[in-house]
């Protein structure tokens, strides 16, 4: 349970400690998740996901902490 | 009864090898990075959460809200593999230290050999690995309904799927003491590399993203979350002072 615990407040911790990487792929995964209602954009979903994900981790990493 | 062995366990036992090399990939990242008492724990939590849940719902387990599961369990290792990216890219970009590798390699090497074994539990290491065994379990528990209840020889596709998880525990066992000799930062950048990967595809696929060559996208994941941590390295760099930060992750 305290492993449990542990593992929740990594993850809040995310937030705290990262805020760029943390918000960037929450708001991506609900940018991918909207996309899904286009069926003509349904094509360009898997890049979308990989790139947009991959930007964000580009520029959390350029700024640093 | 040759041709009923190779026409319902070999199709089980082939898919559900993929599935078990997955949930592996997650266990032995999680071992050789954050230790192998959080990887087990982490496992045998999630074998047991699995164990359960057949005992409970049987065949009915087929109905199982696999969409859910894979949105909720892909974001958590997104956002676990990419935090431990970006740490590994940052301390490439000499942003963060590198801490001590020699140490912990020896403090590695030792706690294999046999030595005193941490009685601390990383409860994100721990997640993570039950995290990866119950959506990968699931997936299995999917594959021999799926090719038993077609044949009506559920024993055949269970005996497939069996010899395939003894085949990559063996696997497991053979890689632990080699993957320990992999320099730390290498190491994490590889997991985060691999946890990001698997935790992008299974988020998409919950998502109901169609990913060109299936399973196999990962590499192309894989490929574009490199090219994207070579460039926020090569940028971090030109940023130049180093910064300060917790070198622990």
């Amino acid at each position: 349970m305290t492993s449990m615990r542990k593992g929740a407040s990594k993850i809040v911790g995310l937030f705290v400690d990262d805020p760029t990487l943390a918000i960037g792929v929450s708001v991506w995964i609900v940018v991918i998740a909207i996309l899904g209602a286009a069926p003509s954009l349904a094509l360009i979903r898997p890049y979308a996901a990989a790139l947009g994900f991959g930007a964000i981790l580009t520029i959390s990493i350029a700024r640093g902490a | 009864m040759a041709a009923h062995l190779v026409a319902v366990a070999l199709p089980a036992f082939i898919a559900s090898l993929a599935e078990f090399i997955e949930a592996l990939t997650i266990v032995l990242a999680v071992g050789t990075t954050r230790g192998w008492r959080s990887a087990l724990v982490g496992s045998a939590a999630g074998v047991a959460v699995l164990a359960i849940l057949i005992a409970a719902f049987g065949r009915e387990l087929a109905y199982a809200p696999l969409q859910i599961i894979q949105i909720v369990l892909g974001a958590l290792l997104v956002f676990f593999g990419l935090r431990w990216l970006r740490k590994a890219c940052l301390r490439y970009a000499g942003a963060i230290p590198m801490g001590d590798e020699n140490l912990r390699f020896a403090k590695t090497t030792a706690q294999l050999s046999g030595g005193a074994r941490s009685a601390s539990i990383d409860g994100a290491g721990a997640v993570t690995a039950f995290n990866g065994v119950v959506l990968e379990g699931l997936e299995v528990v999917f594959i021999v309904l799926a090719v038993g209840a077609s044949s009506s020889s559920l024993g055949l596709a269970t005996l497939g799927a069996g010899v395939a998880g003894l085949i990559v525990i063996g696997l497991a066992l053979v890689l632990r003491e080699p993957l320990a000799r992999v320099p730390e930062n290498t190491l994490k950048f590889i997991v985060g590399l691999m946890l990001a990967s698997l935790g992008t595809l299974w988020l998409g696929k919950g998502l109901g993203v169609v990913w060109p060559g299936d399973d196999l996208s990962a590499l192309g994941i894989g490929a574009a979350y490199l090219a994207a941590a070579a460039f926020g390295i090569v940028l971090s760099r030109q940023r130049g002072a180093p910064r300060t930060e917790k070198a622990t992750i």
